[in-house]
């Protein structure tokens, strides 16, 4: 391809070399035929075709949001020796690179290795395509330039970040007490040894510790590790106005960090898990438990997009073979969904035991101007009408400020 | 040599070459018979009545110097915004403050002393125009200095093979400056963003090797192209390769851009080739 440089040159040289001869001058008509024979040469000088091999080698292609990952870049030349290669290493805009550049000049000597070497840091989960590598070839006056994508694609995904949850207790009152179930470190009734205490009037006398009384003449009862399995569903809300908002800062998000976090305290309290996600289509992955699984949620996670307009009502189907009595969990902003009030009456009424949150981006939204005052009194007025009907129906509701810890917001509704 | 040296190396190379370029167009173009400075010569003889230019036509290096002062100042006070503003404020305060005094008949400065600096500001323009494009990496300032270059010392005499030196001397020495400021604005802009890296800096050692090579490889190219002429004087009918037309500067130019068109058919043939083999890549 020619620059706008060479065609400034060929037509300069042009003009002078049908001009000089006018004014008899031949200061111009050399200096038009030189910039003619300038451009000539440059038309050979690094433009033959090249052969350039580029890999990218990952440290790790599944990483948490907000964390790094290193990528090498392994460029080798295969045939001739090129002078001036510039690569550009296409990126998904979401990604931010750290340490080092995507984009690198560099000369390459025939059958020369080069690793460029650079950080991303990833801070919207999704799956992310990287590549094609983006080739450019110069002539060293900028006189001609090629450009090509290498086949070179490599995927990563990034998993939503996860909190780490403590003490909360959204679990069913009725555990499963059948074949499988595993001992937690909570006190309850297994038989397995929790600790002691002291003794309060009304306790079984058959827990006392006797032999502790005997030393200390104090009466102490014992404390059993509570054994239970519950079956755990999520409902992920992934309808298009879940997106509202910027690309970092939505209601989508936010309820997907708050799923993963639920999810990975309730897989590491040996629950069986599972997730509904509408939208566009209603997604179902059945309860499971173990690491695999986690990571099977993780990613369904992290491929959630907003949109659709499906209600809360279309995941009563998968619900009905449900584990009954078993902890619900709905994460949804219930905003401009006609049937949210149908369908949470129905879990209730089939004796789930529901827990409502709804992240709450509305302040963002609105300081940030993305919503005017009007329209955020409206739908803040909206969502607490929904969150107050979900407490009439005895659910556990509350609306998240995703600026603050989750499991401390969910602490206070369980209180 | 690290990137900055590099830089700084085709910066310093680049002025020479404009400070020679211009030298040398004015050796090439007497500068009593530059049109420019014959309107000027005119324009400010009207005004005083005085021939400035038959008693200046020896000032021209005064001219590139004056330039050269003038666009080195121009780059240093650009580096503070306020020290440019109230020179600049100074600068024309001054010039209006003389042009005031002369229109009411009072000279505070000798007239003869205005009009060679008037002349030598002229003289030295495409020289600051260019300093300023070269350090301050304005691509339009060396557009409008290489233009000023050309045009300036134009004159219609001409100038036939008896100047053959000093003609190819300007013709390297423009290029050089042309392909070392433009190079070195594209190059620093880069170098930037590779943040100087050791990588890159072999890029930028490659083009100074192959701008070398490529211009004297350019030269012999043009010599090819003048020797098409006698040849196709040899193969072309009698009546035509001894006419008048084709043995003047006219028949040279038109085997000139024959030469280069079948160059250009050629490379066509050549990089339909190339395509297809990138394709195939």
């Amino acid at each position: 391809m020619w620059t706008r440089k060479a065609v400034f040159y060929v037509g300069f040289g042009t003009i002078l070399v049908l001009f000089a001869p006018f004014i008899n001058n031949l200061q111009l008509f050399l200096l038009g035929t030189t910039v003619l024979g300038f451009v000539a040469i440059h038309s050979l000088v690094n433009t033959r075709p090249i052969e350039v091999k580029i890999t990218r080698d990952f440290d790790d292609d599944q990483v948490f949001e907000n964390s790094g990952v290193s990528i090498d870049l392994v460029i080798q030349n295969k045939g001739r020796s090129v002078g001036f290669l510039e690569i550009y290493d296409n990126l998904p805009s979401e990604i931010e690179v750290t340490k080092g550049l995507n984009h690198t000049i560099i000369r390459l000597r025939k059958d020369e290795l080069v690793v460029n070497k650079y950080s991303l840091e990833c801070r919207l989960r999704g799956q992310y395509r990287l590549g094609n590598p983006r080739l450019r070839i110069y002539n060293p006056s900028f006189l001609f330039y090629y450009e090509a994508d290498v086949e070179s694609k490599s995927s990563l995904v990034v998993l939503p970040q996860i909190e780490q949850m403590e003490g909360v207790d959204l679990s069913t009152d009725f555990p499963k007490m059948y074949q499988g179930a595993m001992p937690l470190r909570r006190i309850g009734t297994s038989g397995e040894f929790y600790g002691i205490r002291e003794y309060f009037p009304g306790d079984d006398f058959k827990h006392i510790n006797w032999r502790v009384f005997g030393r200390t003449r104090k009466l102490m009862v014992n404390q059993f590790e509570r054994e239970d399995i519950s079956d755990v569903m999520i409902i992920l809300d992934a309808r298009e106005i879940t997106g509202t908002g910027t690309v970092l800062r939505n209601p989508l998000n936010y309820s997907c960090r708050a799923v993963a976090s639920l999810v990975s305290f309730f897989l590491r309290t040996r629950n069986r898990v599972g997730l509904i996600t509408y939208g566009e289509t209603v997604n179902v992955i059945s309860p499971d438990t173990g690491e695999r699984h986690l990571y099977r949620i993780l990613t369904a996670l992290a491929e959630a997009k907003p949109a659709g307009s499906l209600g809360l009502h279309t995941v009563l189907g998968d619900l009905r073979n449900f584990t009954p009595r078993s902890p619900v969990i709905v994460v949804s902003t219930l905003e401009t969904d006609p049937t949210s009030t149908v369908a949470l009456r129905e879990i209730t009424a089939r004796e789930f035991k529901l827990t409502v949150v709804a992240p709450d981006t509305l302040d963002y939204d609105r300081d940030s101007a993305i919503i005017s005052p009007t329209v955020y009194f409206t739908a803040s007025a909206s969502l607490d009408n929904k969150i107050s009907e979900a407490r009439s129906l005895g659910a556990r509701a509350m609306r998240w400020d995703p600026d603050t810890v989750l499991s401390a917001s969910l602490a206070k509704v369980i209180r | 040599m690290n990137t900055n040296n590099s830089l700084a190396f085709m910066q310093a190379v680049a002025t020479f070459s404009l400070l020679l370029c211009l030298g040398l167009a004015y050796v090439i173009n007497p500068i009593d018979e530059s049109l420019f400075f014959r309107a000027t010569s005119s324009f400010v003889g009207a005004m005083y009545g005085n021939d400035v230019l038959t008693t200046l036509n020896n000032s021209i290096v005064a001219g590139i110097l004056l330039g050269l002062f003038i666009g080195t100042m121009y780059v240093f006070l650009g580096m503070n915004k306020k020290v440019y503003d109230y020179t600049l404020i100074s600068v024309l305060v001054v010039i209006i403050l003389v042009f005031i005094a002369s229109i009411r008949k009072y000279d505070p400065v000798p007239y003869e002393f205005t009009q060679q600096l008037f002349l030598w500001t002229w003289i030295g323009l495409p020289v600051a125009m260019g300093i300023v494009g070269i350090w301050d990496n304005s691509i339009g300032n060396q557009v409008l200095s290489a233009f000023l270059v050309l045009v300036m010392p134009l004159g219609l005499s001409g100038n036939t093979n008896e100047q053959i030196y000093p003609i190819l001397g300007f013709v390297f020495s423009f290029m050089l400056y042309l392909e070392l400021s433009y190079g070195q604005v594209r190059y620093s802009r880069l170098a930037r963003i590779m943040h100087y890296s050791r990588e890159y800096e072999m890029v930028l050692q490659w083009f100074l090797r192959t701008l070398i090579v490529t211009l004297a490889l350019t030269i012999g190219l043009t010599s090819l192209a003048f020797l098409f002429h006698n040849f196709l004087g040899e193969i072309l009918p009698y009546s035509f390769s001894n006419s008048i037309e084709y043995n003047t500067i006219y028949g040279q130019a038109l085997s000139v851009l024959v030469f280069f068109m079948m160059w250009a058919i050629v490379q066509t043939l050549f990089s339909r080739g190339y395509l297809a083999r990138q394709v195939e890549d």
